[in-house]
C-alpha cells in the first residue's frame, strides 16, 4: 500500500486531559488537521481545555421551531376543531380562550422537548438511520477506556508515516494503530 | 324556536311518589335492589325530597320533586371530556349515552346532584323485561344517565303533529311524571310560546329556580306560596 | 463536597463503577416481592372490568373516590424528580449530582401509575380512546373545553418529557455499560439504549445543550401538569372545590410529597446500595432544608384555603368545612395537619433532624398526609352536596384496596428493576462535578496509569505495522 494513502488509525488512552493536549498540540504543529482529531471523554470538557475548535449546535433554534410547531399544532387542534364539530356545552363560546391556551400551553411544551431531544441526538449521530458505521465516531476497542473514566485520543486519515510518529510521541497507557 | 321547559307548583305536591313510578317505567330505569339502594345506588331520575319544618309534634313536611334542571347555562356540560352530554337546539341538556366512558365528572359538577350512574349492567328479568318500552335504549353499565324530559314522547309528539301538517300545539307532549300527577303539579311545553301553559305558570309570582343564584337558568321552574327556604343541613 | 474529592477522585470513582458491577440480590427480591402486588394490582382491575364499576365503594353523591385520590397522589410523587432535579440543574447546585437520576426515575415510574388511574375509574374503560383526538369513523371528536382533556395534554407532554429527560442523561452511563459489560445479551441491550454514543466533544456539547434546554423546559410543564389536576376539581361548582388557590396549592401539595418519596428513596439507596460516599449528609441536609420549606409553604396555603372559607360564611362551602374541622372528617383532617406541619417542622428545623433516617421518617409521614389531604379534598366536598337531600357517605371496597396496594407494588418493581439494570446514580454527572471540584492541580494520576509501551495491532481495513 502506498504511504501516501489516508487510511490509518491512530488511538491512545490517556489519564489526564493535560497529556491529551500535549499531544494534540504536538500533532497540530506536526501538521495534522484539527479535523482529523477526535477525543473521546467520560465527562464534557470544559471549552478551551484542548486547542481544537468548539462544537457547534443548533439545538436551541431546533427547540424554538419545535416550540412554534407544537404550539401551532395544539392551537388548530384545539380551536380549529372545536368550529368544525360545533356541540354548545355549558353555555360556554364554541371556541373559548382558556381552553385553547391551556392546550396551546401544552402542545408549546411538547413540541419544544420533543425536537430539542432528536436535535440532541442527529447532532451527536445518535439516531438509529444516522448511525455511523465507519471512521469517525465509529466503535473502538478501546472504548472500555472511557467507559473506567480515562480519554480515549483519536488520529482519523492518517499517512502511514504519520501514524508511526504519532504513535511514537504519544507515550500515552495504550495505543492501537490501525 | 321551541324550548322545552316545566314547571312544578310545590303547594299542589302531595309527595305521593306517581312520578317517580311513571317515570321509572317509562324511561327504563334499572331496579337497582335494597342492597345497591342502601349504598346510595338507586338509579331514579325523579326524586320527591323532603324536608321537615318545626319541632315535633308541631312538624311540617315539604316536598320538592327535582330531576333534571335541564340548565341552559349547564355546569355538566363542559366537564365531559367526549361531548356525551351537550345542549341541544330545543333548550334540552342531552345525554349521548353511546359516547359516554364513565368519568362521572358530569355528575360531580350537577348543583342538584341529579345524575344517576349505572354502577353495573342493568338487569331485567322476566317479567320486567316484558314491559320495557320499546322507545328508550336500556343503558349499559358504565354510563350516566338522567332526566331526558322523556325525548322520546316528544319526538313522538312531532312526528305526530308532522304527519297531521301541523305545529307542535300545547299540550301534545306530555312526559310521564306530568301525566301520572294525581294533583297536576307539573306543566310542561314550550317555555318561548308565551300562551302555553308552562310559561303562564313561569311568570307568577310564586315562581323561583332551585338555586338560582348559581344561574345555571334552569328549565324547570318551581312554585311555592311559601317562602322557600333551603336547610342547612 | 464534602468528602475532599481532591484526594480520593480516582477511588470514587472506582467504588462508583465498582457498585454498578456488584451483584445485588436484596434488588432482586426486592423486585419478586413488589411483583406479586403487581399481580394484586392486576386481579383487581380485571375484575372491575369484568364485573362493573360498581365493585366499588363510589355512590351517588360520592361519585368519585380512592382512584381518583390516589391518582392525584402519584401525580404529586412524580414532581419529586423531574420538577426537583431542573430546578438544581437550572440553578447548577453542586450537591444534585448524586441525586438528579433516582429523583427523575420517581418521576416516570409515579406518573406511569398515576396517569393509570383515571383509566382505571373510569365507567367504560374499553373505550377510553374517546378521549384521544384522531379522525376516526365514528364522528368523535374530544371536548377541548373539559379539564380532562387538559388533563390528557399536560400529562401526555409531562410523561413524554419526563422520560425524554430521564433518558437524554443516561445515554452516556448506558454506554459505560455498554462498554464495561461482556459480550452478550447484556451488552447488546445497553448498546441499543446507548444509541451509539461515544462521548466525542459534539456529542457531549448537543447534549448539554439538550439538558439545558429540557431542564428550563420541564419546569413549568410540571407546574401546569399539577394546576391542571387542580383544576378538575377547581373547575366546578361544588362547593369545597371551587376555590382560586387550588392551582398553586396543589403544585405546593406535589412538591411536597415529591420530596417525601425522593428523601425516603435515597435513605433506601444509600443504605440498600451503600452509597455513603455519594449520598452524602449534605445532600440529606440541603433536601432537608427544602422540604421543611415546603411544608411550611403548604402550611401557609392551608390556612389560606381555610380561613377563606371561613370567614366567607357561604352557607355551602360552611358546611364542607364543618365536617373536615369538626365533623366526620375531623380524625383525618387533624392527623393531615400533624404529620404535613407539626411533625416536619418540630425535626427538620434541627440540623440532627436532616439526616438520612429522621428525614425519612418524616417522609413517610408527610406521605401519610399528603394522600389524607388528596382524600379531604375529594371525599368531604362530594359527601356534602348542596342539596341536603342527597348527602351521602363512602367507603372503599376490597377492590380499590387492592388497586391501590397493587400501585406500590407497581412502582417499587419498576424502580428496582430500575435500579437494578442502570446506575442509580449518574456516573458522568459525578465524574463532571470531580473534575470541577479538583480542577487545577488535579493529581488523580496512579501508577497504574504511568505510560505504557505501545501495542500495536492491525485494524481491519488499515495496512499498519
Amino acid at each position: 500500500m502506498s504511504a501516501a494513502t489516508r487510511d490509518h488509525l491512530v488511538e491512545a488512552v490517556f489519564e489526564r486531559v493535560e497529556d491529551v493536549r500535549a499531544v494534540v498540540e504536538a500533532a497540530l504543529e506536526s501538521g495534522v488537521a484539527a479535523s482529523q482529531v477526535e477525543v473521546r471523554s467520560p465527562a464534557p470538557l470544559e471549552v478551551g481545555e484542548l486547542p481544537l475548535p468548539k462544537p457547534k449546535s443548533r439545538v436551541l433554534l431546533f427547540a424554538l421551531a419545535g416550540a412554534v410547531l407544537g404550539g401551532l399544532t395544539a392551537f388548530g387542534l384545539a380551536a380549529g376543531t372545536a368550529l368544525a364539530y360545533p356541540l354548545p356545552t355549558g353555555g360556554m363560546s364554541i371556541v373559548a380562550g382558556p381552553p385553547v391556551g391551556v392546550v396551546t400551553y401544552e402542545g408549546t411544551a411538547l413540541g419544544l422537548i420533543v425536537m430539542t431531544v432528536l436535535r440532541v441526538l442527529w447532532e451527536g449521530g445518535l439516531l438509529p438511520g444516522r448511525a455511523i458505521r465507519s471512521g469517525r465516531g465509529r466503535a473502538s476497542e478501546l472504548d472500555h477506556h472511557v467507559a473506567n473514566g480515562r480519554l480515549l485520543l483519536r488520529f482519523h486519515d492518517l499517512t502511514e508515516k504519520r501514524a508511526v510518529r504519532l504513535r511514537d510521541w504519544s507515550r500515552a497507557s495504550a495505543v492501537e494503530v490501525g | 324556536m321551541t324550548r322545552w321547559g316545566m314547571a312544578i307548583d310545590l303547594d299542589r305536591c302531595t309527595g305521593c311518589e306517581a312520578c317517580v313510578v311513571a317515570c321509572a317505567a317509562e324511561n327504563n330505569i334499572q331496579t337497582v335492589g335494597e342492597e345497591q339502594a342502601r349504598e346510595g345506588r338507586a338509579m331514579h331520575w325523579l326524586r320527591i325530597e323532603r324536608y321537615y319544618e318545626g319541632e315535633f309534634p308541631n312538624v311540617r313536611t315539604r316536598f320538592m320533586p327535582v330531576l333534571c334542571q335541564q340548565c341552559g347555562a349547564a355546569p355538566c356540560e363542559p366537564v365531559c371530556p367526549v361531548y356525551a352530554t351537550y345542549r341541544n337546539p330545543e333548550g334540552l341538556n342531552a345525554m349521548v349515552y353511546s359516547r359516554c366512558i364513565g368519568t362521572r365528572f358530569c355528575a360531580n359538577n350537577c348543583p342538584y346532584t341529579v345524575r344517576v350512574f349505572n354502577w353495573f349492567d342493568a338487569e331485567f328479568p322476566a317479567p320486567l323485561d316484558s314491559q320495557l318500552n320499546p322507545d328508550v335504549s336500556v343503558r349499559p353499565g358504565g354510563v350516566m344517565e338522567k332526566c331526558t324530559f322523556c325525548v322520546q314522547r316528544i319526538q313522538a309528539g312531532k312526528d305526530e303533529a308532522a304527519q297531521e301538517d301541523r305545529a307542535v300545539a300545547d299540550g301534545d307532549v306530555k312526559t310521564a311524571c306530568q301525566q301520572s300527577c294525581p294533583t297536576k303539579a307539573i306543566a310542561f311545553g314550550d317555555l318561548d310560546d308565551p300562551d302555553s301553559e308552562v310559561s303562564r305558570w313561569a311568570e307568577s309570582p310564586r315562581a323561583f329556580s332551585l338555586l338560582g343564584d348559581l344561574d345555571t337558568r334552569p328549565g324547570v321552574v318551581y312554585l311555592s306560596g311559601s317562602e322557600w327556604r333551603e336547610p342547612a343541613e | 463536597m464534602t468528602d475532599r474529592p481532591q484526594a480520593s477522585t480516582k477511588a470514587l470513582d472506582g467504588e462508583l463503577l465498582g457498585r454498578l458491577d456488584r451483584r445485588r440480590p436484596g434488588l432482586f427480591v426486592g423486585s419478586l416481592a413488589s411483583g406479586a402486588l403487581v399481580l394484586v394490582f392486576l386481579y383487581c382491575w380485571g375484575y372491575q372490568i369484568a364485573n362493573g364499576i360498581g365493585v366499588t365503594g363510589i355512590n351517588r353523591p360520592v361519585f368519585w373516590g380512592f382512584y381518583i385520590i390516589n391518582f392525584v397522589f402519584w401525580i404529586g410523587i412524580s414532581h419529586a424528580g423531574t420538577l426537583i432535579s431542573a430546578i438544581l440543574r437550572v440553578t447548577k447546585a453542586e450537591w444534585r449530582r448524586p441525586v438528579t437520576r433516582s429523583a427523575e426515575a420517581i418521576t416516570l415510574f409515579a406518573l406511569a401509575i398515576g396517569g393509570l388511574f383515571p383509566l382505571i375509574h373510569l365507567g367504560r374503560v374499553t373505550i377510553f380512546y374517546y378521549m384521544i383526538p384522531y379522525p376516526n369513523s365514528r364522528m368523535l371528536w374530544p371536548n377541548f373545553r373539559s379539564p380532562l382533556v387538559w388533563d390528557i395534554a399536560a400529562i401526555t407532554t409531562y410523561i413524554i418529557g419526563s422520560a425524554l429527560y430521564l433518558f437524554l442523561p443516561l445515554i452516556p452511563d448506558a454506554a459505560v455499560m455498554r462498554d464495561r459489560a461482556a459480550a452478550g445479551l447484556k451488552k447488546r441491550f445497553y448498546a441499543v439504549l446507548a444509541l451509539g454514543w461515544r462521548g466525542t466533544a459534539q456529542q457531549w456539547h448537543s447534549l448539554e445543550w439538550g439538558i439545558r434546554i429540557l431542564a428550563v423546559a420541564i419546569i413549568p410543564v410540571a407546574v401546569s401538569v399539577h394546576t391542571i389536576v387542580s383544576w378538575d376539581f377547581a373547575m366546578t361548582q361544588t362547593p369545597g372545590w371551587k376555590s382560586t388557590i387550588f392551582g398553586p396549592y396543589f403544585v405546593v401539595g406535589a412538591i411536597f410529597s415529591g420530596i417525601a418519596v425522593l428523601m425516603i428513596a435515597m435513605a433506601l439507596l444509600r443504605r440498600g446500595l451503600a452509597l455513603e460516599r455519594f449520598l452524602t449528609d449534605r445532600v440529606f441536609n440541603n433536601l432537608g432544608l427544602l422540604f421543611v420549606t415546603m411544608s411550611l409553604v403548604w402550611g401557609y396555603f392551608t390556612f389560606a384555603e381555610h380561613l377563606t372559607v371561613w370567614y366567607s360564611g357561604d352557607l355551602f362551602e360552611k358546611n364542607v368545612h364543618h365536617v373536615l374541622l369538626h365533623g366526620d372528617f375531623a380524625v383525618p383532617f387533624w392527623t393531615m395537619i400533624v404529620v404535613n406541619l407539626v411533625i416536619p417542622v418540630a425535626v427538620l428545623s434541627f440540623a440532627r433532624g436532616r439526616r438520612p433516617l429522621p428525614t425519612a421518617l418524616v417522609g413517610c409521614g408527610v406521605l401519610v398526609g399528603m394522600w389524607l389531604e388528596r382524600f379531604l379534598i375529594v371525599v368531604p366536598a362530594l359527601s356534602t352536596p348542596r342539596l341536603a337531600y342527597s348527602i351521602g357517605d363512602y367507603l372503599p371496597s376490597w377492590v380499590e384496596l387492592g388497586i391501590m396496594i397493587g400501585a406500590v407494588g407497581v412502582f417499587a418493581c419498576l424502580y428496582f428493576t430500575f435500579t437494578q439494570l442502570l446506575p442509580i446514580v449518574s456516573v458522568w454527572e459525578m465524574r463532571e462535578g470531580w473534575r470541577h471540584a479538583g480542577s487545577g492541580g488535579e493529581s488523580g494520576r496512579t501508577s497504574e496509569a504511568a505510560p505504557a509501551s505501545p501495542a500495536a495491532s492491525p485494524a481491519p481495513g488499515g495496512g499498519a505495522a
